[in-house]
């Protein structure tokens, strides 16, 4: 029975990795040309209209971009940098969150679920149909809130 | 941009990548594979099956989803590759699971970017389930 186990964990192993690795290669290649271009800079720029409608404000586009494409822990680097120089609200800060809590590393997740046999296309679309609707919720709440108090400090 | 300089990055970040993937995925492998072949799968099948059912999926699907919330995605594949579950169930499992998981070190990063680690797991945790309802409504095959 060990021995069976040993031969097929084995098995498995070498046959999932080696699915992933010939998926991983290329998203890395791309990632990283993405990455020396600096081409989400300009990228980010076409996205600010639709970052505008989730009550994202103008210099929140660049950060939430960022941590769409490169993952949770870059993206966070970016955003503390971001929130230094001090051009991003409170609301900003958590709705950035939310989006990329929800939805981060969208390519090399997506095309990894892919390759151990997921629709890639419905797992991609339901995971930023759902970032974009929970964030417009937030924000909005966020908004109404915030609209709230200044008419309440405004009548006292 | 120096192309050769790019491509040696892209080539590293690949075998790092897949490096660790590897690390979790090969041992992940031998622990799910023993347990098969003792009553344990069995037993959190019976236990789990009834509020897997509610999400399209088979009490199997219990492990993977378990795993890439307290530990990361990378060990919840072969939890996934070990069982023969359908393109919609590995469709909505790999949904969920990215939506929602690495919560220990994920809700850390939340907290340390300036947000209420507390409030985003909940909208985690509450849209990882609204899409696995959705799906298994919604998708078909």
């Amino acid at each position: 029975m060990l021995w069976d186990i040993i031969i097929e964990a084995t098995n498995s192993s070498f046959k999932t990795v080696t699915q992933i690795a010939i998926i991983v290669f290329p998203i890395m290649m791309v990632l990283r040309i993405a990455r020396e271009t600096q081409v989400l800079t300009k990228v980010s720029n076409y996205f600010e209209p639709l970052t505008k409608r989730i009550y994202l404000s103008k210099e929140a586009t660049f950060p939430l971009i960022v941590g769409i494409v490169f993952g949770l822990t870059y993206g966070a680097g970016v955003l503390v940098q971001a929130a230094k120089e001090g051009h991003l609200t409170t609301r900003d800060m958590l709705l950035i969150n939310v989006f990329l809590g929800l939805n981060h590393a969208v390519f090399e997740d997506t095309f990894i679920f892919g390759a151990i046999g997921a629709n890639s296309w419905v797992l991609f679309m339901t995971r930023t149909l759902l970032a974009v609707a929970v964030t417009y919720i937030v924000g909005r709440w966020l908004v109404s809130r915030e609209k709230g108090h200044t008419s309440l400090s405004e009548s006292s | 941009m120096d192309l050769r300089r790019v491509i040696k990055l892209g080539i590293k970040d690949g075998v790092e990548t897949t490096w660790e993937l590897a690390k979790v995925i090969v041992p992940v492998f031998f622990v799910i594979t023993f347990f098969k072949h003792t009553p344990v799968i069995g037993w959190m099948v019976t236990m789990f099956e009834p509020i897997t059912l509610l999400l399209g999926l088979p009490g199997e699907a219990t492990m993977p989803i378990v795993i890439a919330n307290a530990l990361t995605v990378y060990p919840a594949i072969p939890a996934i590759t070990s069982f023969s579950f359908t393109t919609k169930e590995i469709t909505i499992i790999g949904t969920m699971i990215l939506l929602c998981h690495s919560l220990p070190v994920e809700t850390m990063i939340a907290r340390k970017s300036g947000a209420n680690g507390l409030f985003i797991l909940i909208v985690r945790v509450l849209a990882a389930i609204l899409a696995g309802i959705i799906l298994n409504l919604f998708m078909g095959g």
